[in-house]
């Protein structure tokens, strides 16, 4: 039969990538000094795992450097081998070299075949080396091998469950092979088994003693390359390209054609009798809870869910075609027609919500490869950092994930380069040498908050300013210190190049904001001299779909997102603050707020220009606040977020488009964008 | 009736390719990602023969062998593993375990096919 491994290819890719960040994390998670077995055993399985696949799917390269890493590992697993530095460091390579073939097969980029070819020599070198320069004779001293035989107590041999407590405590002592055990019907019997281990003789006996005949157990110590007995024997049959091996004899591979249709079940008798002794059957079995698997789960490509995402957002937008239709229909119809429209929005919402579920991700998916940066990063910098990662759970939408995690890659860097002091500086401002970065993930109602926090210098409020004023950026009298905070995000100043002394942060901010931006989100800023500053990503949970308001302006309708509004009012004449015979705010207890006559700013015909016929839709985002005078309000709903191409990108007071009911498209506003450029004096329109 | 197979591997892609080689060929596939799950399948279902990887989280493939073969109804079932292992010693642990048989990783569909005919009497 032919197979087109191609099909598959995708579940291997995505596969392997979870494997190498796995390894990836618990290779620096591994203390030199005492690597824990656990985690290690756990390495070596992902190893051999990537390794059963990429050979079964052809890709050699993998295959052959993922075996000197598995060896290596399971030298060290064994005990053979003490783990160091530069094993992690290799294996730290290993992963990135692996990666870099997988995109190679992915057909994304040429194959450093170079660099591998030599990476499979370090990891075999280091696999063959023993730690200070002993060699490997002198680790077998460390490790022994026993051979014990022995015949189990009536009682223990009668009782599955103890004959496993037993094997148990031995595999805790070292690896355990078993040579001989008695067959199953016939419990009481003798055992052969193999230990490799650093445990004392008497550890040994003292796990048996309880359990075997008195006088029943022979230990003998093993030199440490005895030829295995059991190895010498040979086997039934093996196929004559070693590509499998029988232990018992079956009927030839030719003769299957003549067999009679209705062969005898496995299990026959007459079969029995030749596979008991072959089998070496244990006593009764090891109890085991039977429930069905409690997390069935399947695994869908992403362009699957995609799809049921926009499916979604079709009928978020039916349903408003019907609300549309809705408004012209006579009062009796209409009562039941709410109704109806009323538990579709329910359902849709739901279904919305689970849909969007189905793409979450943890957020571990970012934050799991910082501890690789900051380990790289701070040594070069010779800083000393202590990560710490909190909520690292938390879900969030798969698109956000790849899009978020260059814009707080961005902050980890500047956290590192400017914000943790080096030891020296620590030390003499009193602090631990060892500076602390965190980062966390918390939900916070329908957004994810994600901070990176350090407790460096923090930023400098006077040199800011003098900055931002050297620049000609605007800045006043009595800014608030989050209003200071965000000039860091200015182009002006970030891209200065002494930026980086600027106790500071800067490199890039700008940047970092933008793209937080364009994915719906705000930047929020703190920090205390001396203490520290913390940086803060608040992002939309969901992208697609959120609740709107939706305002008229002359005959146009646009879209204001509800989140970032926080009341709507009309003002009178008196609330109006004239200046220079022109009207400049509004006050609104006792606040003002300036006024963003969106119509006058786009251009639309008919739109109001009279403060106090139109309404007034208070905004807040990153804590400012302004007005923006619309003309009336349609309604408030949820819409659908359609992206706007590139040509629109350019347009600055708009983030995203939806359809209405009635067919047409209408634009949503970016507010946090509108107000970052009311603040700073830039002109709002296109 | 089919002949019902439990392919046992921690590895999704591989699970993929012997599962659709074995269906390919006529033969009724189930699916289990380690030892444990494979025995909690092995003990709710009966199957023909149960093909198995070596290392898996929680139960591997040995321990796994060792403990059906322990099940009155599987003690003359055939087992096989498939693993990138190959020694005479790894063989050996195998055969101790109670496995009937052993397939090299990187398989080849055919030898794959040819090797479950054989133990199946098929």
């Amino acid at each position: 039969m032919s197979l087109d491994m191609r099909q598959f290819y995708q579940v291997f890719f995505e596969e392997t990538e979870e494997h190498l960040a796995n390894i990836e994390a618990l290779l620096l998670r591994l203390d030199e000094r005492q690597p824990s077995a656990g985690e290690v055993a756990e390495i070596f399985r992902a190893a051999h795992s990537i390794k059963g696949s990429s050979a079964t799917f052809g890709f050699e390269d993998m295959a052959a450097l993922t075996h000197e890493l598995e060896d290596m590992l399971d030298r060290v697993r064994k005990g053979k081998l003490g783990l160091t530095r530069a094993m992690i460091d290799a294996g730290l390579e290993a992963v990135d070299v692996l990666r870099s073939l997988l995109d190679a097969h992915r057909g994304a980029r040429q194959p450093d075949t170079g660099r591998a070819e030599r990476l499979r020599q370090r990891l075999a070198a280091l696999a063959t080396q023993a730690p200070d320069g002993a060699d490997r004779f002198q680790d077998h001293d460390d490790l022994r091998r026993y051979e014990l035989v022995f015949n189990l107590t009536r009682v223990v041999a009668g009782s599955g469950l103890l004959v496993g407590n037993m094997l148990d405590e031995l595999g805790r002592l070292g690896e355990l092979e078993i040579i001989e055990r008695p067959p199953a019907q016939q419990p009481e019997g003798r055992w052969r088994v193999r230990l490799s281990t650093r445990a004392e003789e008497s550890a040994l006996r003292a796990v048996l003693e309880l359990v075997t005949d008195p006088g029943a157990l022979h230990l003998t110590r093993m030199p440490p390359d005895a030829p295995d007995p059991a190895s010498s024997g040979g086997f039934a049959e093996e196929a004559e390209d070693g590509s499998y091996t029988l232990f018992q004899p079956f009927p030839p591979a030719g003769r299957r054609e003549g067999q009679p249709a209705g062969e005898p079940p496995v299990g026959d008798a007459e079969m029995s009798a030749s596979q008991t002794t072959l089998a070496q059957s244990p006593p009764k079995a090891v109890s085991v809870a039977s429930r069905s698997s409690a997390d069935a789960w399947i695994r869908v490509g992403v362009d699957k869910v995609d799809q049921m995402i926009d499916l979604v957002g079709e009928l978020v937008i039916t349903r408003s075609i019907l609300q549309e239709v809705a408004n012209q229909v006579d009062a009796e119809v209409l009562d039941r027609l709410m109704h109806g429209l009323g538990l579709l929005e329910r359902h849709t919402r739901a279904l919305q919500e689970s849909v969007m579920s189905i793409r979450m991700v943890s957020v571990s998916m970012v934050f799991g490869r910082f501890p690789r940066l900051v380990r790289e990063l701070s040594a070069r910098l010779g800083k000393r950092v202590r990560l710490q990662m909190e909520g690292e759970h938390n879900a969030l939408d798969r698109g956000l994930v790849e899009r978020i995690a260059d814009p707080i890659t961005h902050l980890v860097r500047n956290a590192l380069d400017h914000g943790i002091e080096a030891p020296a500086l620590r030390r003499a401002a009193g602090k631990p040498e060892e500076g602390r970065l965190v980062l966390r993930a918390a939900h916070q109602g329908s957004y994810i908050l994600i901070q990176v926090e350090d407790d460096g210098a923090g930023l400098s409020r006077e040199r800011i300013l003098a900055r931002a004023q050297a620049r000609g950026l605007p800045v006043r009298e009595g800014m608030s210190d989050a209003e200071v905070w965000q000039l860091i995000c200015e182009p002006g100043l970030s891209t200065a190049d002494e930026i980086s002394d600027l106790s500071g942060r800067g490199v890039g901010m700008d940047v970092v904001k933008r793209n937080v931006q364009a994915l719906g989100g705000q930047l929020e800023i703190r920090s205390t001299p001396g203490r520290g500053t913390c940086i803060g990503v608040r992002l939309p949970l969901t992208l697609a779909i959120v609740d709107g308001l939706i305002v008229g302006i002359g005959s146009e309708r646009y879209v204001l997102p509800f989140g970032f509004v926080t009341e709507t009012l009309q003002v009178s004449p008196d609330a109006v603050v004239v200046v220079g015979g022109q009207a400049r705010m509004i006050r609104v207890r006792g606040d003002y707020l300036p006024v963003i006559e969106l119509g006058r700013v786009l251009g639309v015909p008919q739109a109001a220009s009279d403060w106090c016929a139109g309404i007034m839709v208070v905004v807040e985002a990153h804590g400012m606040r302004a007005a923006v005078l619309v003309d009336s309000l349609i309604d408030q709903q949820q819409v659908v977020i359609k992206h706007l191409g590139d040509h629109f990108r350019r347009l600055p007071v708009f983030s995203a488009a939806t359809v209405l009911g009635n067919g047409k498209v209408a634009l949503i506003f970016d507010v946090a964008g509108l107000l970052e450029r009311l603040r700073s004096g830039q002109t709002l329109a296109a | 009736m089919s002949k019902h197979i439990l392919v046992v591997d921690d590895a999704f892609a591989i699970r993929q390719i012997v599962g659709y080689t074995l269906r390919s060929a006529g033969y009724r596939v189930s699916e289990a990602a380690d030892g444990m799950e494979a025995f909690e399948k092995a003990s709710a279902d009966v199957f023909d023969l149960v093909l198995t990887d070596l290392h898996m989280p929680r139960v591997d493939g040995l321990t796994l062998i060792a403990r059906l073969r322990a099940q009155p109804r599987y003690r003359f079932t055939p087992m096989l593993v498939l693993s990138t292992e190959s020694s005479v010693e790894a063989k050996s642990r195998g055969r101790a375990a109670g496995a009937t048989g052993w397939l090299v990783k990187p398989f080849e569909p055919r030898r794959l096919l040819e090797l479950t005919d054989r133990v199946l009497g098929r």
